[in-house]
């Protein structure tokens, strides 16, 4: 009698154990997902912003730079692919980084244009660029940052073993492009 | 003989549990934490370009402007942010001493590089609104360069302030929401549960427990005089659980320094970045 209940007590007890980890491990991993998701969008945010910004900067440049209409081609195409692409998708982050590239182009050869860096509107303009690009970069940090945890998570142990009933799928990181780290680098001297 | 063997092997496993489960989970957390220094108050002047006189009446002018109008405004002097960019290491700067309130996230940082001739203003999420970025880039560009360049460190860091004063205080910070990381009550919980569960299985006193011998007792009861059994579990604490735990749960609140702290307000990079 007295071993039947040791017994029921361990059995029991490591029932405890194994339902607490199936159930926190799901629980922390719907989080985790959640936290990236919201996370991305962010980042989506700051980006749509930066569409609604960069337009405005072409209209007030175009004039003065008639020899670059290859740069202005590049920035119309990549916001096409960034449109066409759909939410949430490795694509949509590849259309991000074209993009993003295209404005580092236009950003470059404004340096050859110097009488634009006097004029207001454009600096005001490129002062908010700087500051969405900045935000992108820090929504992007941190997106990446929680999906390293979320990541890390699903490759741990229980948890890939448990993960081949639920099929949780790893989240891509969002790395910036070589060029695009340049981009808020203008320096009016 | 085999029964208590047999025990003892389920709370090693149990314990192992509990550790490879939990622990890993904490450690996660705290991989951010980083080199940067904490701070001493509103005034932070690493780089020591201001006079004590002038510290002084900074740090007694931003108290003030904190406690009539919960705005959080810390000026920051570094000789260099190193190898990182300014924007890093001031994003990175306020995300750790979170200055602002937590509802409303209206906290500013301003950041002074004096080596690299770099400054940034770093606003808080609430207060994007009343401080954008070109009005930050004019307070850099138009207000605290010309004095910096002029060498005046101390009346551009001054009026620099005012100008950031003047700019938030139309209106008051709009609540935003902000996440907030909790301390983790649940795994701890449970591991406290188990814990529980495993003295009252062991002990002798419960009708589950059965006589074991007093050797693995021991390990359960200390006072009993099992000498490795009490050391080794206050080495796990020493080594895991003090260091840890204080280091995840700081992250949701706010931290000390110097008698003042900072309530906990979120960035989103918002604000501008000069040079003199």
């Amino acid at each position: 009698m007295k071993i039947f209940a040791s017994v029921l007590a361990v059995v029991l007890l490591l029932l405890v154990v194994i339902v607490s980890t199936i159930v926190g491990a799901y629980n922390s991993l719907v989080g985790q997902r959640e936290q990236s998701r919201t996370e991305f969008a962010n980042i989506e945010t700051q980006l749509q912003r930066r569409f609604d910004l960069v337009p405005n900067l072409v209209e007030s440049v175009k004039g003065a730079m008639t020899q670059e209409q290859s740069v202005f081609k590049a920035i119309a195409d990549a916001r096409t692919k960034y449109a066409g692409a759909k939410s949430g998708t490795p694509d949509k982050l590849e259309a991000a980084s074209d993009y993003q590239s295209a404005i580092a182009r236009l950003l470059v050869v404004m340096e050859n244009y110097p009488i634009l860096k006097s004029i207001d509107t454009v600096q005001d303009l490129m002062t908010q660029l700087e500051g969405t690009e900045n935000r992108i970069s820090v929504a992007r940090q941190r997106y990446n940052e929680t999906i390293q945890v979320y990541n890390q998570h699903l490759q741990s142990f229980p948890t890939n073993i448990l993960n081949l009933m639920w099929s949780f799928e790893q989240m891509k990181r969002f790395e910036a492009v070589s060029e695009a780290q340049t981009v808020p680098k203008v320096n009016f001297k | 003989m085999l029964k208590t063997v047999l025990k003892f092997i389920v709370i090693l496993f149990l314990l192992a549990l509990l550790f490879g489960l939990f622990i890993p989970i904490l450690l996660i957390k705290t991989v951010s934490a980083n080199h940067l220094p904490s701070y001493e108050g509103y005034v932070n002047d690493f780089a020591n370009v201001l006079s004590d006189d002038f510290e002084n009446k900074l740090e007694n002018k931003l108290f003030k402007y904190d406690q009539e109008t919960t705005n959080q405004v810390v000026v920051v002097t570094v000789d260099s942010t190193q190898n990182d960019t300014i924007e890093n290491y001031s994003i990175h700067l306020a995300e750790q001493w979170k200055p602002g309130q937590k509802e409303k996230d209206n906290g500013i940082l301003m950041l002074f590089a004096m080596k690299d001739h770099k400054m940034r203003i770093e606003v808080g999420r609430g207060l994007e609104g009343e401080l954008t970025d070109i009005e930050s880039k004019h307070i850099l560009d138009d207000t605290i360069r010309p004095l910096f360049r002029a060498e005046k460190v101390e009346e551009g860091v001054d009026r620099g302030v005012d100008a950031v004063m003047v700019a938030i205080a139309t209106e008051s910070a709009t609540p935003t929401a902000s996440e907030n990381q909790d301390f983790p009550w649940i795994p701890i919980l449970i591991g406290g549960i188990l814990v529980i569960i495993v003295i009252a299985v062991f002990s002798k006193h419960t009708p589950l427990g059965g006589e074991g011998d007093n050797r693995i007792r021991g390990i359960w009861v200390p006072k009993n005089g099992s000498k490795w059994g009490s050391r080794s579990f206050g080495t796990i604490n020493k080594e895991f659980t003090v260091p840890i735990i204080p280091a995840a749960w700081s992250s949701g609140g706010s931290s000390w320094g110097g008698g003042v702290s900072f309530g906990g307000g979120s960035f989103s990079g918002g604000g501008a970045t000069s040079g003199w």
